[in-house]
């Protein structure tokens, strides 16, 4: 026997009588402005949060801030010449732009299906310096249920992703620290309903 | 033989430093108390992780069947391992079929419980363990002292010394800053150059065939979008039978494992990229035996949050490497004897029973019942005699001193020195209290109340 078989054989066996599977359900949050919340959330977990009417918005503020210049490397979700490119040229992008699909309020979690990678690359949240997500502001829900309602089962691609705050380690002896392997900081600009 | 009695007592032999640990981890714990306070609906989604759990060992087998067959459709190899021997054969064969050198590991307890990285090691492959704490304990050739916070025994000035001999930073050196960029440009040249990741899993979805890997540092992602394999380790207890239990099991997770709302990456692998390939091996190792047992089933539910370690009197106060066994703490005192009750008789003695562990277990393990079982059962089965006087001598060793064991005391004065800088805010004080970046002048909260009235465009 093999061991699929074998292992298969043993939990039969061994498995106690059927017990039910309880029915999920969503636990009211109350009277919340999810905007209000998530923004806390999300400076409480080390990001950053503006408000814009727009991409074209975001894009000037964001320029700004990260004084973007023709020598810097960035890596734009409307950017489809990135489809092709192997993983390990974005060893140097120092800020990746990308859409967010959903924010959870009670976490400040963004999610990022397969398809809202700039060039349908995994890596990029990742490997750069800094994140920058655009959130549509009539993204936000409440908690984590609410999320994966919206997200079902079938559309996120191959991969997708939760994202709360830039990457993070307490390792020595519990001191945060900002920027671990990933992006050393996550700026989110919420855009107004219908504009992006 | 090794004993965790014995072991204690080294770990004892430093005051100062037990003090710490136990300050230390009594601090997370209280991290994961507020956290868990701020859900009201806190205690129904501990019995709803609990039932899904238990309905999920009811009915395993099926979902394995569900799972691996949803695996394969999406382009994803799987592979079955009756024990630990077996499951590192199959990683070495995908490294030996494709010919690479050189791997990188995200954190994997269960690769820990096999041994995986000694033997890789002794076949001549580099293998790097790329979470922080990990590779702290991997360059000291030591192993983890607790599941999430795998360097929590080690100062800032071990980890300095230890980085200074392997990674080239200053003598002397103990900024947690400055160690942790040290350590980002080691591992980024590591990611660049592996051939291979291999990661663990923390949950396995049946209905759609994916795995769900949860880091803060973004390493298990770093490795496995760059390397061309990604090998997922899992133990078959990891399964889950729906994508959205996984609202339930990610609501609990990091605050009780380290008190964030979540950990900052959760990252959900259906299908490869194009071009690349993923392989699944799923691990029995001992699982089986223990679904048998009725009395320590349910120790099968556990999702390695930590909390019970965390909480625990004896662990702070005796150090994970006491254990002697990959998972410690509490829910590893239930664990190990199932795989060798001879080698881990000593450890259901390393108890207070006080019952704490059950009390936060997000998944309702009931740890101090099961602990006081296997006692029973190790006394029917012969295996006390040292267990039980080396247990008693940890009683002694590491409790009843009121110099070394200062729970109540400790926590009094822990409190003074901390509350009043974590009372101004209730949020999150995961960042209060440590090295926070500039705090923002204007709290969002406020800045959001001046600027959402104006009108738009403005
Ligand atoms: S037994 Fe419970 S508290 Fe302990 S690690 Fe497992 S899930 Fe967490």
């Amino acid at each position: 026997m093999n061991s699929r078989e074998l292992i298969l054989k043993k939990v039969r066996q061994n498995k106690p009588d059927l017990l039910p599977l309880p029915i999920l359900e969503a636990y009211p949050q109350g009277d919340i402005d999810l905007t209000d919340k998530f923004g806390t959330f999300l400076k409480n977990v080390g990001g950053d949060i503006y408000l814009a009417k727009d991409v074209q918005e975001a894009r000037a503020h964001l320029t700004q801030k990260f004084q973007l210049s023709e020598s810097i490397k960035v890596a734009d979700y409307t950017d489809t010449n990135l489809l092709k490119q192997d993983p390990h040229s974005f060893e140097d992008v120092f800020v990746t732009i990308m859409r967010g699909q959903w924010g959870v309020a009670e976490n400040a979690a963004i999610w990022i299906p397969e398809e809202y990678l700039p060039g349908k690359q995994r890596v990029l949240p990742f490997i750069c310096q800094h994140l920058v997500i655009y959130l549509p502001s009539d993204a936000l829900v409440p908690t984590m249920y609410e999320a994966y309602q919206k997200i079902g089962t079938q559309n996120f691609g191959g991969y997708g992703v939760f994202i709360a705050g830039p990457s993070k380690t307490a390792d020595i002896e519990q001191s945060l620290v900002i920027g671990a392997h990933g992006p050393r900081s996550l700026t989110v600009y919420l855009i107004e309903k219908q504009q992006l | 033989m090794i004993t965790h009695a014995k072991e204690a007592e080294k770990f004892n032999k430093d005051e100062a430093r037990v003090d710490w640990h136990d300050d230390t981890l009594w601090f997370v714990r209280q991290k994961r108390d507020r956290m868990a306070h701020n859900i009201p609906e806190w205690e129904q989604l501990r019995e709803k992780a609990s039932q899904i759990k238990n309905h999920t060992l009811s009915n395993l087998d099926q979902y394995l069947i569900q799972f691996e067959k949803h695996a394969l459709a999406n382009g994803v190899h799987v592979h079955w391992a009756a024990n630990a021997v077996e499951h590192n054969q199959i990683v070495f064969q995908i490294i030996q079929k494709h010919g690479f050198q050189k791997i990188v590991k995200s954190k994997s307890m269960l690769t820990e419980e096999c041994h995986l990285n000694e033997f890789l090691i002794s076949q001549g492959i580099e293998v790097i363990d790329t979470d922080l704490g990990e590779r702290i304990v991997q360059l000291r050739h030591e192993p983890p002292s607790h599941i999430v916070l795998p360097a929590i025994h080690l100062k800032k000035e071990d980890v300095g010394e230890t980085f200074h001999q392997h990674l080239g930073t200053e003598k002397g050196a103990k900024d947690p800053q400055y160690l942790t960029e040290a350590a980002r440009q080691h591992l980024r040249e590591k990611f660049i150059a592996a051939d291979l990741a291999l990661t663990g899993v923390n949950f396995a979805v049946a209905e759609t065939g994916g795995i769900v890997v949860c880091t803060n540092e973004g390493n298990a992602d770093m490795g496995a979008h760059l390397a061309n394999v990604h090998i997922a380790c899992m133990g078959i207890e990891k399964i889950i039978p729906r994508q959205a239990d996984l609202s339930v099991f990610l609501r609990l997770l990091a605050r009780s494992a380290t008190g964030q709302p979540i950990t900052t990456y959760s990252s959900h692998f259906l299908r490869p990229a194009p071009g690349k390939e993923m392989h699944i091996v799923l691990v029995d190792n001992g699982r089986t035996e223990q679904l048998a047992r009725a009395d320590f089933r349910n120790s099968l539910k556990c999702i390695r949050c930590a909390a019970c370690f965390n909480t625990c009197p004896v662990y702070r106060r005796s150090g994970g490497h006491s254990y002697h066994t990959a998972v410690a703490g509490p829910i590893g005192s239930i664990l190990a004897p199932n795989i060798d009750m001879r080698k881990y008789a000593d450890l259901p003695f390393a108890s207070t029973l006080c019952g704490s562990c059950s009390n936060v277990c997000p998944v309702k393990i009931d740890i101090h019942d099961q602990l006081w079982k296997w006692r029973q059962i190790l006394a029917q089965e012969g295996h006390t005699g040292t267990a039980k006087a080396t247990g008693m001598k940890l009683m002694s060793a590491v409790l009843s001193n009121p110099d070394i064991y200062r729970f109540a005391g400790s926590t009094g004065r822990w409190f003074l020195r901390h509350v009043p800088s974590l009372a101004s805010n209730s949020l999150n004080p995961w960042f209060k209290q440590r090295e926070m970046p500039e705090p923002p002048k204007e709290s969002f909260r406020d800045w959001y109340m001046k600027n959402r009235k104006k009108p738009k465009g403005e």
